[in-house]
């Protein structure tokens, strides 16, 4: 028997309301003595599983010996925490004592002073298509806070060496302040169920033909909602999810491109695209910039905005850090699955080449 | 403010801790789920005694997104990683999409061999015989995996094999779709 069970019941609103004016969790449970799940008050999932990862992974391309570039790698809409990386290439680059290539990952928080980890080929080659892991991870800058850029920059030693098809690969978690009350006070429940009851039926049930079930508010404002299909959305930051894609330098030649971008496999909302490049960029010239165009493949422009320019319009772009391109448009860039999102550009003049050009996906899942 | 027509309000009430709370695993229930929602007598939510959410919806597939660059028309020697899982996950799904139309591929065509680090082959997908090989901005299925469980700490790869003169592919990039499964 189920410990809570809802079944058939009558009315229309969700079966089980929650609806809190503290940060009390909802629901947590304990295998075997440790809590592997809580479902917070907003809707946030905590858990222990392999659910909480998260992937970013970033194709850089080739990196010359002697590269000064820095390749952004990362930003998030919430703080979140990197737990592992791990970088490959296409060609083997082999060990040299003399001359060889460092690669160092950086928080735009944080700054230069400490790398989150590096890797060299000092005395470990880079063999084709082998990950290594970045180890030993600095906890202080493996916290990546909402709006800053994980990064990574290129140092030679001796000639260098000239790395080709580099591939990063980031696992990271979404960060939630578990609320204080919701862990110091574990056993202030209003249901405990305790190990020793026999069956196998889930401990909360609940099944119906059309009513949702499950909602959660704070104070009356909706959070979170499961509804009759399962279907989790909300705003919690776990909500938010992200594509990281590095197009290589974009030239004044590639105005006929249409570089795929995204390809939903469920209806989800665009909320935010962030873009940056290798190099600096000053927003100088009033012709010679590249207009960057995220649009459907319908052409419907979701948001577009410039690199080197116009004039007082564009943002002066740093290297390796990854910018805000500004406000979504809301009715395009809700996406059913089969539609497909595309980077295009436009130029009024010729366009000053920009290097490495990267772009975040953050989108909600909304069925 | 009352909501009288959910079945289990929880507004307010006293107290700090979880709501609920469940223990388990010690003796009895020690594979039960810990929520179990169903539409019609059918499980369309989740969460197992290990804490894994089983969503429905989208809800439980994840994707990677990863823009290759240019790979030339004889890319044999290269050979591509993709990505680690730090967790066992399982692959539904390998998309392909190039910027550009490629040249003719009635001869020339281009293989991506998908697989793990020790060699097992997740998929292999050979461009079509059409002109274009591949149509820009248009994503294509690698069709069905041959192998779809991949362990924690497994690596993807992808080894391309160029047929006849092969085909160039302008910014190949490359859509993995997958479930968590630990």
């Amino acid at each position: 028997m189920p410990g809570i069970d809802f079944e058939d019941t009558h009315g229309s609103e969700p079966c089980m309301l929650f609806d809190g004016n503290n940060d009390r969790a909802i629901m947590a449970h304990y295998l075997n003595g440790t809590k592997v799940f809580e479902l917070l008050a907003d809707g946030f999932i905590y858990t222990t599983s392999g659910w909480k990862y998260r992937y970013a992974v970033v194709n850089v391309g080739d990196i010359a010996a002697d590269s000064t570039l820095k390749y952004p790698l990362l930003r998030c809409k919430h703080n979140v925490t990197i737990t592992n990386v791990y970088m490959g290439t296409d060609t083997t680059a082999a060990a040299s004592g003399t001359n060889y290539t460092t690669v160092s990952i950086y928080n735009s928080g944080i700054g230069t002073g400490t790398a989150l980890s590096t890797l060299t080929n000092a005395s470990t080659a880079f063999t084709l298509k082998e990950d290594r892991a970045f180890a030993s991870l600095n906890s202080t800058v493996a916290a990546l806070a909402a709006g800053d850029t994980l990064y990574m920059s290129i140092a030679g030693t001796g000639d260098g060496a000239a790395l080709s098809g580099v591939t990063v690969c980031i696992a990271y978690t979404i960060d939630q302040a578990i609320p204080a009350c919701s862990t110091a006070q574990a056993e202030d429940n209003l249901f405990r169920y305790m190990a020793g009851a026999s069956g196998t039926d889930g401990l909360v049930e609940s099944d119906h033909l059309v009513k949702d079930h499950m909602v959660m508010r704070r104070k009356g404002v909706e959070y979170s909602r499961i509804n009759i299909n399962g279907v989790h959305t909300g705003i919690a930051p776990d909500q938010y999810y992200y594509h990281v894609l590095n197009f290589g330098d974009i030239t004044d030649s590639d105005t006929t491109k249409k570089c795929t971008l995204f390809k939903p496999h469920c209806t989800v909302q665009i909320e935010h695209i962030y873009f940056g490049q290798s190099g600096t960029a000053a927003a100088d010239a009033d012709t010679n910039y590249l207009n960057v165009l995220i649009r459907h493949d319908s052409d419907e422009t979701l948001v577009e905005n410039s690199i080197h320019g116009p004039y007082n319009i564009a943002e002066s772009m740093t290297a390796g850090y990854l910018y805000d391109m500004g406000e979504v448009s809301k009715l395009y860039g809700r996406m059913v699955s089969g539609e497909t999102l595309e980077v295009q550009f436009l130029t009024p003049g010729t366009a000053t080449t920009v290097t490495d050009l990267t772009i975040v996906v953050c989108y909600r899942k909304l069925d | 403010m009352a909501h009288p027509k959910s079945n289990f309000n929880c507004i307010n009430i006293p107290g700090a801790g979880p709501i609920i709370r469940s223990d388990q695993g010690e003796t009895n229930r020690a594979t039960a789920d810990v929520i179990n929602l169903q539409k019609d007598n059918s499980e369309v939510f989740s969460v197992n005694y290990n804490g894994l959410p089983d969503p429905g919806g989208g809800g439980a597939k994840r994707q990677i997104m990863i823009c290759l660059g240019d790979i030339v028309a004889d890319s044999d020697a290269l050979e591509y990683y993709l990505c680690t899982f730090v967790v066992a996950v399982t692959l539904t799904n390998i998309y392909i999409a190039v910027d550009a139309d490629t040249e003719d591929g009635s001869t020339n065509k281009q293989t991506l061999l998908f697989q793990t680090d020790d060699d097992t082959q997740v998929a292999s997908y050979t461009t079509p015989a059409e002109n274009p090989g591949l149509d820009g901005a248009t994503w294509t299925t690698v069709g069905d995996l041959d192998s779809s469980a991949v362990a924690a700490t497994v690596s993807l790869e992808m080894l391309p094999t160029k047929v006849s003169s092969g085909l160039d592919l302008s910014n190949l990039t490359i859509l993995i779709e997958y479930n968590p499964t630990a």
